[in-house]
């Protein structure tokens, strides 16, 4: 058929372009491979530790932070090292224990621990869980300096009854329980959940850059030998519309079929994540049409297709999840196909769901494919018939 | 046919026809309105007012099935640079409706015809200018047209492959295909034309064999000599050279009709010089189709 | 005007009228720069999450109105929006709603645990799709029962010093206890150590991947003057040819500073992002500059083609922009990621702004500024060299 000889043409073409190598194959996975072992739960996250003194309760403290098992800590030898490592990225926070804290704590005077952390990691976590280390070697301290006050007891004598009624004072504890499954559950490896928005960035993202091929066939002639040919003008455009998709499908079956052959990515039901991938081709393959028939210039088109991708990647959810989006941010994001397609691989990785309970967002992104492709469509009629 | 774009009319009228096996000429200098008039014939553009025929079927944008009689020739080449040689025509040839087999048969015969055979695996892109353009012919012959139409076919090309296009060209022609031949170089239209319109401004000027056309200037070579002084005695002393066929006076100076300018031009001069006569400009028009074009249009062919 | 200046001021004009050079070099950094600051920049900055809790409190009495001021404290400080059920059932049901990301649940007998040392949890019921604020209400949680247990362990230890009958004062220990402050204060020093906050991380990173794409305009302008053949024009005139190189060059710094200079002035009033002081950021971006057209240079004088040339490029950019974390952090540990980035100019860049960050001197900027121009000038020669070679009429 002349419309499987058309988008076979495309196809052939997209591999034939040695720089397809790389952005199309080599890129994504190593994209993929990098953020995995870059933020792949299996890595503790870094604390540097400065003790300026061996007073007794520096070293406890300091004892009780190493003893944290999800933190990987360690020493430095001086507060400016300490924080240059953080500085640099190479510790994710940093904890310094004045000099003298014996002394304070007998004395009265507040203790000063420093803290610092990355702005651009995993703060908050790290600092609840030192507070809490730091927390339990200090309230001694603070329950002794009371007593002291009621009673006539020196302070040793006091911190050592403190330290022996700790069992006495259990204070509140939490227990921490979520509505629904849990988020990330225990067996999503470390790369399931970078392999699912690089898949939707990248199937993207090729199809736009594609567009830049329909460009050079109409700038080369091409599209206006074409309709010098026995085949009706509808049928040229169907074959371009298959050629974008079928380019988006070759990336999007290459990245799934390679994350699960090398990395293990499990993508959950088969015959759902191909659903998603073939509408969300599509509507890639619209937005791509779309360019091709509307820009002159491949190099601009080229340009603009980059920023936009890139763009709705970001908004809809491909390079953090949309979980920590902010409310209105989370409602904008699914403005953009991006925010569906993960949603739909959510539900069937994180979920085990099946097609039924994708069937809301394969109806969305089939929205949006009609939409794109019949505007498309109308579009290079008429770049076509203008030639 | 005529088509017009707004207030512009870049074809007012333009009508000729192509016998079976003739290879018609469309000379005439850029923005004459060549691409329109191709375009019309085949089936790219709708024409305001005329028709296209060929074979007996009707040619237009909304008939795709006519288009199979007709085979394209774009100036601007039109074939994938990122596809090799065979990958090109037997894309083409599907959108002809051939396939399998019969597809492979006709691509290896028309590479033979091309001369692209041992670089039928290789990119386009990698190919030479003329290589291209031989291609370019290739793909327009693939499906066995009545009527080839070629547009421009070589412009920007080295002369050898020039040559080599136009020996194709003759070839086809004596095989019995209509050809419809634009360009705008003279040499081209006399050596593979047997019929030449001359078109200009979107109206054809003047139409018929070359010897036909020819005529209309004369057989002879026109030599304008722009001179003062005593010019009734310098006609008559120009008129007495051997091969001279007539020799006038004129406001500007004579004008003398002779067989062969170039080879009495010097005799000519330095008698009419000395028979008293200061010349100041001297010009030679050969009657060749660039003369034709002159005369019927007022300017030059080339610009 | 020296002929390579001359040359140079020709293609520039050019080039502004060309707009790729607009959408590569301005647009899409611009453009990604705002919306990454928009999406990332909320979830990173824990301070502008919306954070939404649910109080059940069905212990009513000291302790639980304790934990309520607290959490109503910092409602009042726009920290949180704190919302009473009756029941946990209404609660949950406005989790399910979306209408609060997680919710306390105490339950009766909370005092009474308190005042007897025993144990007692504070139960936190949170959305499934909305960790990180159920993370910060647990952490809240834990640091008031912290607080708690601090209490408690005063008055335990003072009664259990006084070894007869507790005083009658002892009915005012819990809060005398509570009202004093403790013995220590975890110091938060983040905004004083030299990191670029998440605004200014994307928009330099952004930045400085694209200047990359930016400078190649000039290498690629070359090329393509080699293959269309008016490089044999230039050369018939009496111009050098490393005066027609050194145009291109000039040619490619120059659209590297503009677009760098109107990036960084539209980040620094439409985003708020804090580049640092003037001259320091200045040096910077002249010696990010000069190593981004060196590497292009370098690449240039090795492709075949244009074409070849823009993918290289391209490639390059990518790899060196991935490695050199403008994308993502790298750095966590010691890993060989870690050591790999400073192969790359772009980390460079990025570490000389971090060192001027949080109110640092300008000159904290120079080791970043030479490691720059080192790259500059060993990689900058090398394409020279080639260059001179290869460009012939």
């Amino acid at each position: 058929m002349k419309v499987l000889a058309i988008a076979g043409s495309n196809v052939r073409r997209m591999l034939r372009e040695r720089s397809n190598i790389f952005f199309v194959f080599i890129f994504p996975l190593a994209l993929i491979l990098l953020i995995g072992a870059q933020f792949g739960g299996d890595v503790d996250p870094v604390i540097g530790l400065y003790q300026a003194d061996d007073d007794q309760l520096a070293t406890a403290v300091a004892e009780a932070v190493d003893s944290e098992d999800t933190l990987d800590v360690i020493r430095f030898d001086t507060d400016q090292e300490l924080v240059t490592a953080v500085e640099r990225g190479n510790a994710q926070a940093g904890l310094f224990l004045p000099a003298g804290m014996d002394q304070s704590a007998e004395s009265g005077d507040l203790i000063e621990i420093g803290f610092v952390s990355r702005t651009d990691g995993f703060g908050p976590q790290v600092q609840s869980v030192i507070g809490a280390a730091v927390s339990e070697v200090m309230t001694p301290v603070t329950a002794a300096q009371f007593a002291m006050e009621k009673t006539w007891a020196s302070f040793d004598e006091a911190f050592a009854v403190a330290k022996d009624q700790e069992a006495a004072a259990p204070g509140l504890g939490t227990e921490v329980t979520a509505i629904g499954e849990a988020l990330f559950p225990p067996t999503l490896g470390r790369f399931d959940l970078g392999a699912s928005s690089q898949l939707v960035l990248f199937v993207f993202l090729t199809a736009l850059a594609g567009s830049a091929a329909l460009i050079l066939s109409r700038q080369l002639g091409i599209s206006r030998r074409m309709l010098s040919t026995p085949t009706a003008t509808g049928t040229i455009v169907i074959g371009e519309g298959t050629g974008r998709w079928a380019v988006a499908m070759v990336q999007g079956i290459y990245i799934i079929l390679a994350t699960f052959l090398i990395f293990r990515v499990d993508w959950g039901d088969p015959l759902g994540a191909l659903l998603i991938l073939v509408t969300f081709s599509a509507v890639g393959a619209g937005a791509g049409m779309l360019m091709g028939a509307v820009f002159s210039n491949d190099a601009q088109a080229s340009g603009i297709g980059v920023v936009l991708s890139l763009g709705l990647a970001a908004l809809g959810g491909c390079m953090l999840p949309v979980e920590l989006f902010s409310p209105t941010m989370q409602k904008v994001a699914h403005i953009t196909p991006h925010a569906w397609a993960l949603d739909g691989f959510a539900e069937l990785v994180r979920r085990d769901g099946t097609v039924v309970d994708i069937l809301p967002e394969l109806g969305v992104l089939v929205a949006y494919a009609t939409v794109l492709l019949v505007l498309a469509a109308w579009r290079l009629r008429v770049a076509l018939t203008r030639s | 046919m005529v088509k017009r774009f707004g207030d512009l009319t870049a074809v007012g009228g333009v009508g000729f026809s192509i016998e079976e096996g003739e290879t018609f000429g469309l000379l005439g200098p850029n923005g004459a309105g060549k691409t329109t008039s191709i375009s019309m014939v085949a089936g790219l553009l709708e024409p305001d007012a005329g028709e296209v025929v060929v074979a007996g079927i009707s040619i237009s944008p909304a008939s795709v099935a006519g288009k199979a009689a007709i085979g394209l020739v774009p100036q601007d080449l039109a074939i994938y640079p990122d596809l090799t040689a065979t990958e090109n025509l037997s894309f083409f040839g599907r959108l002809y409706g051939m396939r399998g087999e019969e597809l492979a048969k006709r691509v290896a015969e028309v590479l033979e015809v091309i001369g692209l055979v041992d670089r039928k695996d290789d990119l386009t892109k990698e190919f030479s200018g003329g290589m291209k353009r031989r291609l370019n012919i290739g793909i327009g012959l693939l499906h066995r047209p009545k009527l080839l139409i070629l547009d421009e076919p070589t412009v920007g090309v080295d002369p050898q492959s020039r040559n080599s296009i136009l020996e194709s060209v003759e070839s086809l022609s004596a095989e019995g295909m209509a050809v419809l031949y634009t360009t705008h170089y003279m040499e081209e239209a006399e050596r593979l034309c047997d019929r030449v319109a001359i078109i200009d401004e979107g109206t054809i000027k003047a139409e018929g064999t070359r010897r036909e056309l020819v005529s209309m200037v004369g057989k002879r070579d026109r030599i304008t000599i722009t001179a003062t002084g005593d010019l009734s005695r310098a006609a008559q002393v120009a008129g007495d050279v051997q091969g001279v066929f007539e020799a006038s006076q004129s406001d500007q100076g004579l004008e003398v009709l002779a067989d062969e300018a170039s080879s009495l031009l010097p005799e000519l001069l330095s008698r009419i010089a000395a028979g008293g006569a200061v010349i100041t400009g001297v010009e030679v028009v050969e009657p060749n189709l660039e003369a034709v074009f002159l005369h019927v249009t007022g300017k030059a062919l080339r610009d | 005007m020296g002929p390579a200046t001359r040359i140079a001021t020709k293609d520039l004009k050019l080039r502004i009228r060309d707009r790729s050079a607009f959408i590569l070099g301005i647009f899409a950094p611009l453009v990604l720069a705002v919306i990454f600051n928009f999406v990332f920049g909320g979830a990173l900055n824990a301070e502008s999450l919306d954070l939404r809790f649910g109080l059940v409190d069905l212990d009513d009495s000291e302790v639980s109105r304790g934990f309520w001021e607290i959490l109503s404290g910092a409602e009042s400080e726009e920290l949180l929006v704190l919302t009473d059920f009756e029941d946990a059932a209404g609660a949950e049901a406005a989790v399910e709603e979306g209408e609060i990301d997680a919710y306390y649940l105490i339950d009766p007998g909370m005092h009474a645990a308190v005042e007897a040392g025993e144990e007692f949890e504070i139960r936190i019921v949170g959305d499934v799709d909305a960790p990180t604020s159920t993370q910060i209400a647990a952490s809240i949680a834990e640091q008031f029962g912290a607080g708690v247990a601090g209490v408690q362990l005063s008055v335990a230890t003072s009664v259990a010093l006084l070894e007869g009958s507790p005083p009658p004062e002892i009915a005012v220990w819990g809060e005398e206890a509570a009202a004093r402050a403790p013995s220590y204060v975890l110091d938060d020093a983040t905004t004083e150590t030299r990191q670029l906050d998440a605004t200014t991380y994307f928009s330099a990173g952004m930045a400085v991947f694209f200047l990359f794409f930016t400078v190649q305009f000039g290498v690629i302008g070359l090329l393509e003057e080699q293959r269309d053949g008016t490089m044999a024009r230039l050369l018939a005139a009496p111009i050098r040819r490393t005066s027609v190189i050194a145009a291109k060059a000039l040619l490619s710094s120059w659209l590297g500073i503009i677009s760098l200079s109107i990036l960084i002035l539209a980040t620094h009033y439409l985003l708020d992002a804090s580049w640092g002081p003037p001259l320091g950021v200045t040096l910077l971006v002249m010696a990010g500059v000069l190593s981004a057209v060196a590497i292009m240079g370098l690449v240039g004088s090795v492709a075949q083609t244009p074409e070849g040339a823009g993918n290289l490029g391209a490639i390059i950019a990518v790899v060196l922009g991935m490695l050199g974390g403008t994308f993502f952090p790298i750095g966590q540990g010691d890993d060989l990621l870690s050591k790999l980035t400073y192969l790359t100019p772009h980390a460079w860049f990025m570490r000389g702004l971090a060192e001027i960050s949080g109110g640092a001197e300008w000159t904290a900027a120079l080791p970043a500024v030479g490691a720059l121009l080192i790259f500059a000038l060993v990689l900058g020669s090398i394409a020279w060299a080639l260059m001179r070679r290869r460009i012939t009429a």
